[in-house]
């Protein structure tokens, strides 16, 4: 079972749900907090479960609790000390920092492009749902444009005669030449007389029209 | 012709916001995996402030709209939000900030000008100043607080610093944030410039 067949606002309640319980629990009841929102996504969320596979995250997580104890620990030789109200502010911090990472990993793991062109649509925010849209296509094309013109620089010894210039060399030519690939998608969606402003879909066009004439005509249609 | 324009603008704002997101995705999650976010304390966010600040006043010569820098830093925050890395929070809450921040300093005039985007990418940056407590505090509550009491008294008898020295440090930090950004609100103006004599000239 997945969480990503159940509503958005599933997602959304258990966020502001486990935030609010984060800001105003403290003490064990993190414990509990942070304990719910692992079980959660251990079993409903795979996303968040690759997260939790990383090394890295659990370090982020424990660093809080290394440093209190770290910086604020005695060193009274042969053993290092740390007083039980130390260790407990670092756990605090570890737990409290566990909730709200998980509260946010599981809010955002259910979102797509696609759902969030389709609730701005609803909204009345066509042409943010279109830049959306823009954005996310226009990064294939970015990584390989980037690519482009930095070995063109780079194989003309730029980076390492004039640095300054050729980071600005560098930039101008990747602004300039995604600018130019936009103007080509403003006249497709031009062509097809998309309108941002509008609520709900276009209207069908005078092509629209006489290919539904034709299409009446055709054999398979009796 | 003005659905055209109006078209135009939307794809601009994609673009730019697209440009913002891939450094946010691509050097942010890189950066943040060098310098762990309690180590780093400088300079992650000053790269990364500099950056979207500079593409964002950019964009904003392009697509000169009381409002275009806050939806080029919303794509931004989305994509960042969508794509990978660990630690998602910080990075979209600064970029939401420092996109409201420069609009603030742009406020008065639809067009930008020179000392608009200076003061833009002035206020942006100071944004990366206070980000970091913020953060601090929100992730890691009131402990962190204390730890950091505690510590500042014990560098006060290790090191000599007091008070009034701990002061002069924070406010330096802050001076070199808010020269950084009117430098990236300068190279903002600048390259706008640039590329519009650039994609003018390959228009033709």
């Amino acid at each position: 079972m997945s969480l990503d067949r159940l509503a958005g606002w599933l997602r959304l309640t258990v966020f502001v749900l486990s935030t609010a319980a984060v800001m105003l629990v403290s003490g064990w009841h993190l414990l509990g907090v942070a304990g719910l929102l692992l079980g959660i996504a251990v079993l409903f969320d795979p996303p968040t479960r690759r997260l939790l596979a990383k090394l890295r995250f659990w370090l982020l997580i424990v660093s809080p609790l290394l440093v209190a104890v770290i910086l604020l620990g005695k060193i009274k030789p042969p053993v290092f000390t740390v007083s039980p109200e130390d260790l407990k502010l670092g756990l605090e911090m570890s737990l409290r920092a566990l909730a709200l990472i998980l509260s946010v990993q599981l809010l955002v793991s259910g979102l797509t492009v696609s759902r969030i062109m389709r609730r701005f649509e609803t909204y009345g925010f066509k042409g943010l749902g279109f830049a959306l849209g823009i954005a996310q296509n226009m990064l294939s094309t970015l990584t390989e444009t980037v690519e482009a013109i930095f070995i063109t620089i780079r194989l003309r010894g730029g980076f390492r005669r004039r640095p300054l210039y050729a980071v600005g060399l560098f930039l101008i030519s990747l602004i300039s030449s995604t600018l130019l690939q936009a103007d080509q998608v403003v006249n497709a969606a031009s062509a097809r007389a998309f309108d941002p402003s509008s609520r709900g879909r276009n209207p069908p066009t005078a092509a629209h029209e006489s290919g539904r004439r034709v299409g009446r005509r055709l054999p398979l249609h009796r | 012709m003005k659905q055209a324009t109006q078209i135009r603008m939307w794809v601009y704002i994609g673009l730019f916001g697209s440009l913002w997101g891939a450094v946010e995705m691509t050097l942010g999650s890189a950066l943040h995996l060098v310098f762990p976010p309690l180590a780093n304390t400088f300079l992650v966010g000053l790269i990364m402030t500099s950056i979207g600040c500079s593409v964002a006043l950019t964009g904003r010569r392009f697509v000169p709209r009381r409002g275009s820098i806050l939806l080029i830093g919303l794509i931004a925050a989305i994509l960042k939000a969508i794509g990978p890395g660990t630690v998602k929070i910080g990075p979209m809450i600064a970029i939401m900030a420092e996109s409201l921040l420069m609009e603030a300093g742009l406020l008065f005039r639809t067009e930008s000008t020179r000392w608009g985007c200076i003061l833009a990418g002035m206020l942006a940056l100071s944004w990366n100043f206070f980000h970091r407590f913020m953060m601090m505090g929100l992730l890691y509550g009131k402990g962190i607080a204390e730890i950091a009491v505690r510590m500042a008294g014990e560098a006060d008898g290790v090191l000599g610093l007091d008070e009034q020295k701990l002061l002069v440090v924070l406010i330096v930090l802050l001076v070199i944030r808010l020269l950084c950004g009117a430098l990236c609100g300068l190279a903002a103006w600048t390259l706008g410039d640039r590329i519009r004599r650039r994609v003018q000239h390959e228009s033709r």
